[in-house]
């Protein structure tokens, strides 16, 4: 998929992929992703990591490291800000994903 | 998957290879690690043939030529941008009614003695602040917080160091005495409005270096301890 599409709808689907499944880590999220798109979406750590950090400097996730045994991991979930800011993405990505349908399939007068 | 398949020795090989690969901080070594892992663990489990180095190997020639570099970069602002969000927060205390009808008693204050005492009392300030400003170097409350024992790097710690930190307040040592004689010719020549301006800098600045000592440091020990005590235990304050 063309990355450049993919990056503008990243903070979306991560806090979406967290509102429905409460915790999960970064490499975890990469594959549920490629798993609900069939492999069509293949988030690499490149964009992925850099968009968890960010999200949570925002104060949108935080994060909890347990131990695995011989390592630790870092889940991600939604701050309550978070889970506020989901209603409004959902909202801003179904009206965007409208106009563009709009522009892309004009309906004939 | 919530317990590690790779063995000890694979995990320290990729502590080492990360570390190999410019990665000095421990705390974004572990999230590296784990990412890799993970990875590592899914692609053996999926070719049982497949040993653990070509994996790794499979894995990394994914990564663009910067290697870590732009993760290492994105956790370094999200980071210091949190911690400056969280400072503002501290600061924003001083916001509430009781501490801002302090402040404002303070402000009226100052005015009063300096409209009233005049050069007596403008000495007594300036020295005031300025011995604060020293004591609060030379303390070191810019730095409570110390690397652990065996010296290792921690990307947050630096960052709270240098959001902490009062070193760019050196400047002060000479700006402070440089300033007073044009401050104390024209200090009496300052409208009403302008010598309350003046009394409030006076203020701002005791209140920063307060926060600096005393509210700063609780609040990242607080933090420091909730995120990040799995790695450095729990924090204790520097022994002065």
């Amino acid at each position: 998929m063309n990355s450049k599409l993919l990056r503008g709808s990243l903070d979306t689907i991560i806090i979406k992929l967290l509102s429905d499944h409460g915790e999960m880590y970064g490499y975890e999220i990469s594959q549920r992703v490629k798993e609900i798109t069939n492999d069509s979406i293949q988030l690499t750590e490149g964009a992925l990591y850099p968009s968890l950090h960010r999200l949570e400097g925002k104060n949108i996730l935080e994060c909890n490291t347990r131990s695995i045994g011989n390592r630790y991991r870092k889940y991600y979930s939604l701050t309550e800000v978070g889970k506020g800011k989901l209603t409004i993405l959902l909202e801003e990505m179904d009206e965007y994903i409208r106009n563009i349908q709009l522009i892309i399939n004009p309906k004939l007068s | 998957m919530n317990e590690s398949q790779l063995t000890s020795e694979q995990i320290d090989h990729l502590f080492r290879f990360v570390g190999s690969k410019n990665v000095r901080y421990i705390d974004v070594q572990h999230e590296i690690v784990d990412h890799l892992a993970s990875d590592i663990e899914i692609k053996m489990k999926e070719d049982k043939s497949l040993s653990f180095e070509k994996a790794l190997h499979q894995i990394y020639s994914k990564f663009p030529i910067t290697g870590f570099a732009v993760m290492i970069d994105d956790k370094e602002k999200s980071i210091r941008k949190y911690w400056r969000k969280k400072l503002l927060f501290g600061l924003s205390w001083f916001l509430n009614p009781k501490p801002l009808l302090g402040i404002s008693l303070m402000v009226a204050s100052v005015f009063y003695l300096l409209s009233h005492f005049g050069s007596i009392a403008f000495i007594i300030i300036f020295l005031s602040i300025y011995s604060l400003v020293l004591l609060t170097i030379y303390k070191k409350w810019d730095q409570p917080y110390t690397q652990t024992e065996n010296q290792k790097n921690y990307l947050f710690l630096d960052i709270h160091r240098y959001a902490c930190s009062l070193k760019s307040m050196r400047f002060l040592i000479v700006f402070i005495p440089a300033s007073f004689l044009e401050l104390f010719t024209s200090i009496f020549m300052l409208s009403t409005f302008q010598l309350y301006y003046f009394s409030s800098i006076i203020i701002f600045s005791i209140l920063i270096i307060y926060a600096s000592i005393y509210i700063f440091p609780e609040i990242l020990k607080e933090e420091i301890d909730d995120r990040y005590s799995h790695l450095i235990g729990k924090f204790s304050k520097k022994q002065s």
